[in-house]
């Protein structure tokens, strides 16, 4: 008797339940007549292949991540040895630099996952594109507004169609729970830190785009496989 | 230009596996449907992840059927080719007739 649920919950892994279902389904129907190890070999090969994929979009996002930081670091140490008086950002651009790492990272999930038509990732992508230029490039003074106003007017923009208001509702809850993750392990971190025992790269990337993967796919209401 | 997106070989099997099999294209009767036709079988893992990367670029869309017993209870995943499925799968097969026409090759010219 091969043990469904389990190859279910194997597979679920890499994706959402019901496509895991199905597959299982069909694995055990081929099954019947080719026997129980062509069954766990073809749940191994299916996870394999599933995983293989997950895998890539995972490491491309921490890369998204980190090229960010770096380039915010790199423009940080500039506008430092320019004006030394300034050791942190304003506010609102620290806000938007942190805005465009999340949403970068975030819009890489859905162009991977969903493809490049997708809304969400297109919405994500287009937001961080206005949160980094509006956080780090800073070519004039007005250019932090400006972005703002981009922004705001995009987020408006997507909440005229059914399909934008779902993409919208999708980024937002994602860029809440990774922002969320990112202030706990930041408060985590310093913590830690007494005891010489800090989260460190990579770890502390791979959290929050743990949190995106969790959430991004939940909150448009599709699976993980497929998408 | 813009215009259906390119298929890969594998891709254009498994749409034109579907194609042929109307209704009843589950993944079950797909893989069995490529077997017979080019007598070469895919494995799972390679089909499950086409067919979700076919959906992803809107050439194929899916419904699920009702959980039979014979599957411990679980549901087929019927799966339709889309107008733009039908489109990119035709465009790649006219490129072939079109690279074919003329060619003299074992078992007969290629008009």
């Amino acid at each position: 008797m091969r043990n469904l649920a389990l190859a279910e919950w194997i597979l679920a892994s890499f994706g959402d339940r019901e496509r895991a279902t199905c597959i299982v389904g069909d694995l055990e129907e081929t099954a019947r007549s080719r026997g129980g190890f062509w069954f766990w070999r073809s749940v191994a090969g299916t996870a394999l292949r599933l995983g293989w994929r997950s895998a890539t979009v995972f490491v491309a996002c921490m890369s998204v991540q980190v090229a960010i930081a770096g380039a915010v670091t790199g423009i940080m140490s500039q506008r430092l040895a320019v004006r030394p008086a300034t050791t942190t950002l304003p506010p609102l651009e620290a806000t938007l630099t942190l805005s465009a790492m999340l949403l970068a990272s975030m819009a890489v999930f859905a162009l991977f996952r969903y493809g490049v038509r997708d809304p969400t990732a297109r919405l994500a992508g287009g937001l961080a594109l206005a949160a980094f230029a509006g956080g780090c490039l800073q070519g004039a003074p007005a250019m932090t507004q400006a972005a703002v106003l981009v922004i705001l007017v995009a987020v408006l923009a997507s909440a005229v169609s059914s399909q934008g208001r779902r993409a919208l509702a999708a980024t937002a809850a994602t860029f809440a729970v990774s922002a969320i993750v990112f202030f706990a392990e930041l408060a985590l971190n310093r913590l830690a830190t007494r005891f010489s025992v800090g989260l460190r790269f990579p770890f502390n990337c791979m959290l929050v785009v743990a949190a995106q993967w969790a959430v991004l796919p939940r909150a448009r209401g599709v699976n993980l496989i497929s998408e | 230009m813009s215009g259906p997106p390119a298929l890969g070989e594998f891709e254009q099997v498994v749409l034109l596996a579907i194609l042929r099999l109307d209704d009843g294209a589950y993944g079950v009767a797909i893989r069995a449907e490529i077997a017979e036709c080019t007598g070469r079988e895919p494995s799972p893992g390679a089909l499950y992840t086409t067919l979700d990367r076919l959906e992803r670029k809107a050439l194929l869309a899916s419904r699920v059927g009702d959980p039979t017993p014979e599957r411990g209870g679980r549901a087929k995943r019927f799966y339709t080719v889309t107008r733009s499925g039908v489109a990119a799968v035709t465009r790649a097969q006219r490129s072939y007739q079109r690279l074919l026409a003329g060619l003299k090759l074992p078992g007969g010219m290629h008009a």
